[in-house]
């Protein structure tokens, strides 16, 4: 099927969303996918994402956009805390939260913080040697956690990884 | 030169531990393992002295508030709590408040730059010791939102006199608000700032890196100053009025049989501005903020070694302060 919004490329991404009741479907492109941004979060819950396999890059970018107002509902299955909770109230109940709810702390924390990415000390740094090694280790780390989405088919997962390496590099939108 | 308008200077991290919920979701088991943890990382540091939230009195714990070595949310809304200060009092770790760990320095006068090597050298080795919560992109991860980051607040008190008579506060506070800072009562949230006392300090953590932060406290504190300086001098021009107010202010503290603890820091101020337009000789301006310190009710308190009505506290507050004034203030003439 062709893409529903430029009418030109085959479509690769069917959003479905609810807007005030209403459900509307959408096919999209891997470019137009790419431009794809929600105009108002609290008004519709994306139900469903993906119908054929894309390319990582696009995946990772619309998998993190389109998790943000499901999100609400998740909760972290180390604390129990929902994402509602966190909406209310601006806390979180463990480091674990920041990857359950990233789409939605990261939207949060831009407001409050004019950013969402983190450009200071590193745990390990306490010389540009010693974090120039340990950003090598976690981006080992990171890749061999890739790989193994990847082998087990877990493409949110993988899509995960690869925005996480990405922001390890400075690279892309993070 | 002494222009008496900075007095002391604090840089905070704050950290968590990983694989741990945050304090307000841990329970004590944990929350004593983190703070024991604390403990064994900083031994080699220095000499530090811990003392548990749940075996300290009401008043002792009064006491590392007013000094600010501790928060107030730690002393009411922590059972798990616990403080470890150096024995410089200079350093100050909170375990198990809102975070994990919440690491001070607090150094007088303006070291912005000194405060954060001895913080981060502290952090290091905390560090080294324990696997602190941190992300890539949202760097060290923190209970709430609002620190994640860098978890650094760097903070400057600030003696605001001219411009809070001048009814000028106001209008600073929006200023430095563009340059993402906040401006606070010392004594407490949203509280009177008491003795025109304010404390000024970063609102991002995130996006910035630490030396950032220091520059930017660093130059919102020099447009404060500077405003401060002006309004010293247009103070200055009803010169009579304002000498008569400083020497009645030291007339009073001299004199004065019963002392609450508002009048004692309204009257401390007015000493602090005299010394800056040169009506006091004071022989040194960390003796002062001492005086204000012990003035608190708590130490206080504790000054007079036993249990006293707040009537019989103001009578000893009147008392030791006409004593340390004549030791550390000259009226000059």
């Amino acid at each position: 099927m062709l893409c529903t919004k430029c009418g030109l490329r085959e479509s690769t991404t069917e959003v479905v969303q609810r807007i005030n009741n209403h459900i509307e479907k959408m096919y999209l492109c891997d470019e137009c996918a790419k431009d794809f941004r929600p105009e108002a979060f609290d008004d519709f819950d994306v139900i469903n994402k993906l119908i054929k396999g894309s390319s990582m890059g696009i995946l990772s970018g619309l998998v993190n956009m389109l998790d943000a107002p499901t999100t609400r509902s998740l909760v972290c299955p180390d604390c129990k805390t929902t994402g509602d909770e966190f909406l209310k109230s601006g806390y979180v109940g463990c480091p674990r939260c920041y990857e359950v709810f990233e789409p939605l702390i990261a939207q949060t924390v831009k407001k409050l913080q004019q950013s969402d990415k983190h450009v200071g000390k590193h745990p390990l740094a306490a010389n540009e040697d010693a974090r120039g090694a340990s950003v090598a280790v976690e981006r080992e780390r990171l890749r061999a956690e890739l790989q193994s989405a990847i082998d087990s088919f877990d493409y949110k997962r993988a899509s995960a990884i690869s925005t996480k390496l990405d922001a390890l590099d400075g690279k892309g939108e993070a | 030169m002494e222009d008496y308008t900075i007095v002391s200077t604090r840089v905070r991290l704050a950290r968590n531990v990983d694989g741990f919920p945050f304090p307000h979701k841990l329970n004590e088991m944990n929350s004593r393992k983190i703070a024991d943890g604390v403990m064994r990382a900083l031994m080699p540091v220095d000499k530090f002295t811990r003392y548990d939230i749940s075996d300290l009195s009401q008043l002792d714990g009064t006491i590392l508030q007013e000094k600010h070595l501790i928060s107030r949310d730690l002393l009411s809304e922590s059972p798990f709590g616990s403080v470890l200060i150096s024995a410089d009092e200079n350093v100050s770790v909170m375990v198990n408040e809102e975070d994990h760990i919440r690491e001070q320095v607090i150094l007088s006068g303006l070291s912005l730059d000194q405060a954060y090597d001895r913080i981060n050298r502290i952090d290091d080795v905390l560090g080294a010791n324990l696997k602190f919560a941190y992300s890539p992109r949202f760097g060290y991860l923190t209970s709430c939102a609002t620190n994640v980051g860098t978890g650094m607040r760097a903070s400057v008190m600030m003696f605001l006199p001219a411009l809070t008579m001048m009814g000028l506060m106001d209008e600073c506070i929006n200023d430095v608000g563009r340059l993402n800072m906040t401006v606070r009562g010392v004594y407490g949230e949203g509280s009177k700032a008491d003795g025109f006392l304010y404390q000024v300090s970063n609102q991002r953590s995130l996006g910035l890196t630490e030396n950032d932060i220091l520059d930017s406290v660093k130059s919102a504190i020099t447009h404060i100053v500077e405003s401060e300086r002006r309004a010293r001098q247009l103070l200055r021009r009803n010169e009579p009025e304002l000498k008569d107010r400083i020497y009645r202010a030291y007339g009073v503290l001299t004199n004065a049989y019963k002392l609450a603890t508002d009048e004692a820091m309204q009257l401390l101020a007015m000493i602090r501005l005299g010394a800056y337009y040169g009506y006091m000789a004071v022989s040194d301006p960390s003796h002062l903020q001492d005086l204000i310190t012990n003035c608190q009710p708590a130490n206080m308190q504790r000054i007079s070694g036993k249990n006293i009505s707040v009537d019989e506290r103001d009578v000893l507050r009147a008392r030791y302060v006409a004593n340390k004034l004549g030791s550390i203030v000259k009226k000059q003439v």
